[in-house]
């Protein structure tokens, strides 16, 4: 753990995702059911960083060796949700804070002046830009759902748990009289969880024992993104492949390590 | 009193001081900052309320069951479908951009007609109808004149298409080339086997997956991935290049592709040295003799390049495995040898795995409601690339290609055999490749809006039954009631009223309600035909297996690689399909063509060269990316790109592998494969 | 000597009074557009036949609102005129005979970026945010603010924050956001 202030938030419920690296196949199927779900437009030109907006990516790890011994893997990345958001404590006009109930990090479109203080902040680059306007194909924009709003330039994006299917289901459990803080595990999936063909994707309460997540998370292959950032990510990953995990965080070959 | 200038500033001092006062500064600037999130080429949302319907994806990979989401009457997102046994839940990319896809600017919205110039015109529907039906019964004189490519094999509108063309005097009707042809042929013609391979890997706790994207493009790939994901399934790869099933496979071993029945065969003939029992069935001695002579693991594991521990560590796990399966397939459908499936098949016989659960099922055949029409045994037998390279093609007046893309995919061989035909009819949803080649096109619907059924399709487990109903309004009209009223006006009863009938009629053969199939609900059945005359070799088998074509390599291997996330040979590149596709699997306007640092280095390649890869077919242009999962001499490359398709998502991306497949023939089987070995690499 | 009569602060305080009247009476007046319904609904009449409001105002199975009830709910009964009512005749003729959705201007319409649950609010009478028309014959009138192009009487943010803090429900940004 590193010296930075620590404030753990004691949450009733706290929304986490763990990623098994070892069944991605990297098929892709997750970022196009989060595109499709949260309205985001279509890129016209393949990877052009400037234009292209996702919330979610696929990144692919090798280990670096060659010949015989050369591995790979896919690791899919959305918004950390960190416990200790980096991107909250900087903006200047509170568009993003931690939400209470749920513990995902909220990003408030109308309220985003476009200073990118945030996009600087993240250590794991979750947040986009909307350098430009969103085109969406003549036609196409008979296809938006009514669950996101829809950004237009200038304000800042990230990955929200698809926090409209929170929202949708405590209705849900409320219409059957049901605690909207103690739902089922699959009362409420994000997009690129349900959409997953491998089941990679678990999503669920973390402070919920019942919820495999909590139950994952207490592997000792679960590792998290940078954790001596003190971040407090509640995404986790598993992998079972050392080389995997070992990526995880930045570490300075031939550094002692303390404890 | 004069009112002088000094009255006036204080007039307006007094003015701007009670405006603070009044709501006036307060209201203007929250009203204005609201107008400026509110502009209006911003796109508003829909609301109402979400209705759920039960659908099947037929976009030109595997068919599955889903559930569409629609808001008011719009589909806007694809959920799973977690009681349907091809897809158990699970969507794959192509699939959860359906809704998107359906509004792309490259749909056929009207009929069209080419004219002299070779440009399109936009004609109505009725006026292609006619001249559909004036073309069939032209053919009607003539044996054989008249050739139908289908596209989808699992739906029952083949019935119609084939009982039609059959009685006006036509038996030329083709599915796609591809590996279920070749597991046909396999299994039925040489192995003599029963049925249609089915492959239970739901209860299956090893598979060794044999060349293809097991996880990713081969057979009912969602329910594949879905499966492995839930049962935990160990998979072992053998393969030219490391895909998506490798880089979640226990072990995968990187042999090219033409080596890998080798591979197989050297597993079986170490498997009969440490077995003791060999199973009786028909060919077994022979087969142990021959293997003993020609695929010792040493002598194998040497030729092809890999470690003899390889072998026996796939061999031994096999062995120890309460059900394995054995998998083969090409990288790119219906590219490669035959003999990579034979050789697996036979493996599966070996491991005695037929019609035991975990293994092969002999699924029957489908029924046949229209009497007239060509059983789908009998589609599947027929070769389109034979009828090709025969002269029976020059008797070919017209050509009729429903939701398939044969001028994409296929070799520029049988392109160029397809184009001469004087007149060539398409039924697509999109403005694709085919469509662009076709004198007549007809709009198909988009599979949420059309009525469609689905009956196994290949890779599937069990034979299975699902139905798709109408979601989506829409006034473009089914295919096979155009063919149904066509027959009607030539005076020729299929025996049906609708294409709905037939579904109607089928749903009662299998028992299930129509209505609770249209809902969601699938119908199953795991009888397994007995394959009385299976055997496992006999002298044909060993004269396909004697001969060798893959020495004389004088240049790189191609690997054609096929993904899902680049959509499918009929669809192009969906929507969302440039949001998953990185920096190093597409260069831009050029290809990515990934070698090994071995292979970078004999020919002086390096990261980012700009190269031309030319065989005897055609050439592309590429950029190397040197990546240490493809096997030395080999370079690979993703399909999928180099569309001719006008729309925003597939213009001026990449290009089409297929130009480079140069079409060969195995001499003892008659199967076609085409993945080049000849590839020549120069820099530009 | 000509004492010139100094005007003092008058002018100030008539530029303040001006600029009070403008902005308490006229500027209200002049910024929203008085806008009419596509045609008049008598609820009075309708809940005298229903008899409750949940015969068009219900919650879904999955505990979402219906809000205003579809072309579909109101054409069940008005698939041809019943009454004789002119109102009734120009809804069956411009829009059950042509399938169309009837656009009501909402007076509480919100932005696209509002999520608001009407489950989550039960124990509240429905007037505590809307207009009672249970009891009128006509639909009060529709004011929209020529600027934004919203309804004069779309609650602002505060007055949601308000009434939660003072249940103790949670001001979370994405309770109300999406």
């Amino acid at each position: 753990m590193s010296g930075l202030m620590q404030i753990h938030h004691e949450f009733k419920v706290r929304w986490g995702m763990v990623i098994d690296i070892d069944k991605c196949t990297g098929c892709g199927a997750c970022v196009v059911a989060c595109q499709a779900e949260n309205n985001i437009p279509p890129a016209t030109k393949p990877f052009d960083r400037l234009r292209t907006v996702h919330w979610l990516i696929i990144y692919k790890l090798t280990n670096g060796k060659t010949g015989k011994d050369y591995d790979e893997a896919y690791l899919p990345r959305p918004c950390m949700q960190c416990e200790n958001p980096l991107c909250a404590s900087v903006c200047p006009v509170v568009a993003t804070t931690k939400d209470e109930e749920g513990g995902i990090v909220s990003q408030i479109y109308p309220r985003c002046i476009g200073c990118r203080y945030c996009m600087a902040a993240c250590p794991y680059h979750a947040r986009v830009f909307n350098w430009y306007d969103p085109v969406w194909p003549e036609g196409m924009e008979k296809s938006l759902t009514p669950f996101v709003s829809t950004r237009p330039r200038g304000v800042v994006e990230k990955c929200t748990f698809c926090h409209h299917r929170f929202q949708r289901a405590k209705e849900k459990a409320r219409a059957e009289g049901k605690d909207p803080l103690d739902l089922e595990e699959d009362a409420y999936q994000p997009a690129c969880a349900e959409a997953c063909p491998t089941g990679a994707i678990y999503f669920g309460n973390l402070n919920n024992p019942k919820h495999k997540v909590a139950q994952l998370i207490k592997s000792k292959y679960a590792f998290r993104l940078l954790e001596k950032l003190g971040t407090e990510p509640q995404v986790y990953y598993i992998s079972r492949r050392k080389w995997v995990r070992e990526q995880a965080d930045n570490e300075i070959k031939h550094q002692k390590q303390k404890g | 009193m004069a009112f002088h200038r000094r009255d006036f500033i204080k007039f307006v001092v007094g003015g701007a001081v009670g405006s603070l006062f009044t709501p006036i500064p307060w209201k203007l600037a929250d009203d204005i900052s609201i107008w400026s999130q509110n502009w209006p080429w911003i796109p508003r949302i829909p609301k109402g309320e979400i209705i759920k319907k039960s659908s099947v994806v037929k976009l030109g990979n595997t068919p599955y069951g889903i559930f569409v989401n629609l808001v008011g009457k719009r589909p806007c997102t694809i959920s799973g479908n977690e009681k349907h046994p091809l897809s158990l839940g699970g969507i794959d990319p192509l699939g959860a951009s359906s809704c998107a896809l359906m509004y792309s600017p490259s749909r056929v919205k009207n009929a069209k007609l080419k004219d002299k110039n070779g440009k399109f015109r936009d004609i109505s529907i009725d006026r292609a109808k006619e001249i559909l039906m004036l073309k069939l019964k032209a053919s009607q004189s003539k044996k054989d004149s008249i050739l139908f490519v289908s596209g989808d094999d699992t739906s029952s509108c083949n019935e119609i298409f084939s009982a039609l063309i059959s009685l006006l005097g036509s038996k030329l009707y083709f599915y796609e080339p591809s590996d279920r042809q070749k597991y046909f042929k396999a299994w039925y013609d040489l192995l003599n086997g029963s049925g249609e391979t089915g492959f239970d890997i739901e209860n299956s706790d090893l598979l060794l997956v044999a060349g293809c994207n097991f996880l990713d493009n081969w057979g009912t790939y969602v329910r594949n991935q879905k499966l492995f994901g839930k049962n935990n399934v160990k998979i072992y790869f053998v393969g030219p290049y490391k895909n998506n099933t490798s880089v979640v496979s226990k072990k995968s071993v990187l042999i090219s592709e033409r080596d890998i029945y080798k591979f197989l065969f050297a597993i079986v003939s170490y498997l009969t040295r440490i077995s003791n029992n060999l199973s009786p069935i028909y060919g077994i001695e022979d087969f142990t003799e021959f293997l003993a002579y020609k695929y010792n693991p040493l002598l194998v594991a040497k030729e092809i390049g890999c470690s003899v521990s390889d072998i026996k560590e796939i061999a031994i796990a096999l062995k120890k495995a309460k059900s394995p399966l054995v998998i083969a397939g090409s990288t790119t459908n219906g590219s490669g040898d035959i003999k990579n499936i034979l050789a697996a098949l036979i493996l599966n016989i070996f491991l005695d795995r037929i019609n035991k659960k975990g293994g092969i099922r002999c699924i029957p055949n489908p029924p046949q409601i229209i009497s007239s029409s060509i059983p789908h045994t009998e589609i599947l037998k027929n070769d389109l690339i034979d009828l090709i390279k025969s002269k029976k093609i020059s008797k070919v007046k017209t050509a009729i290609f429903y939701e398939t893309n044969p001028f994409y995919s296929l070799p520029k061989e049988i392109r160029a055999g397809l184009v001469n035909i004087p007149f060539k009819i398409c039924f697509s949803p999109f403005m694709n490749e085919t469509a662009k080649q076709c004198d007549l096109i007809i709009p198909s619907p988009y599979f949420l809006e059309k009525l469609d059924d689905c009956f196994t399709p290949f890779g599937s487990g069990v034979a299975n039954y699902s139905v798709a109903d109408k979601i989506v309004d829409s006034n473009i009209p089914n295919p096979a009631d155009l063919f149904i009223d066509i027959g009607k006006k030539l005076g020729i009863n299929l025996g049906i009223s609708s294409f709905s009938d037939i579904v109607k009629t089928k749903s009662e053969y299998f028992g299930v309600s129509i209505n609770k199939l249209k809902q969601g609900y699938v119908w199953t059945d795991n009888t397994n035909e007995i394959p009385y005359g299976l055997k496992i070799w006999d002298k044909t088998l060993e004269d396909i297996f004697s001969s060798d074509n893959s020495n004389k390599k004088n240049g790189l291997e191609l690997i054609p690689i096929s993904i899902s996330k680049v959509g499918s040979d009929l669809v192009g590149l969906y929507p969302f399909a440039l949001d998953v596709i990185y920096e190093d699997e597409i260069g831009g306007k050029y290809s990515i063509a990934y070698i090994n640092p071995t292979t970078a280095q004999n020919y002086h390649l390096n990261e980012n060269d700009l190269v031309k890869i030319k065989t005897e077919s055609g050439e592309i242009r590429a950029k190397i990316k040197i990546n240490s999962g493809v096997i030395s001499g080999a370079v690979a490359i993703l399909t999928g790109f180099g569309r001719d398709i006008d729309d925003v998502f597939n213009k001026d991306i990449g290009e089409n592998v297929s130009d480079l497949f140069s079409l060969k023939r195995d001499e003892k089987t008659g199967s076609f494969y085409w993945s080049p070995t000849n590839v020549n690499v120069s820099k530009i | 000597m000509n004492k010139k009569k100094k005007s003092g602060l008058t002018p100030f305080f008539f530029g303040f009074l001006t600029a009070l009247v403008i902005g308490w009476w006229i500027f209200p007046n002049i910024i929203f557009s008085k806008q009419e319904q596509p045609f008049n609904f008598s609820h009075k009449a309708h809940v005298e036949q229903l008899g409750d409001c949940s015969a068009c105002h219900y919650f879904r199975d999955d505990g979402s609102y219906n809000g205003v009830p579809s072309l579909e709910s109101c054409a069940a009964c008005h698939s041809e005129a019943i009454t004789g009512a002119p109102d009734e005749k120009l809804f069956v003729e411009k829009y059950v005979k042509k399938n169309r959705e009837v656009p009501w201007k909402i007076y509480q319409k919100q932005p696209d970026n509002v999520y608001f649950s009407h489950i989550a609010h039960k124990k509240y009478a429905c007037k505590t945010c809307h207009p009672d028309v249970g009891n009128s014959d006509t639909l009060p009138p529709y004011f929209e603010n020529k600027i934004t192009g919203y309804s004069k009487y779309t609650m602002k943010m505060y007055q949601c924050e308000r009434c939660h803090a003072k249940n103790n429900a949670s001001n979370a940004c994405y309770i109300c956001h999406k």
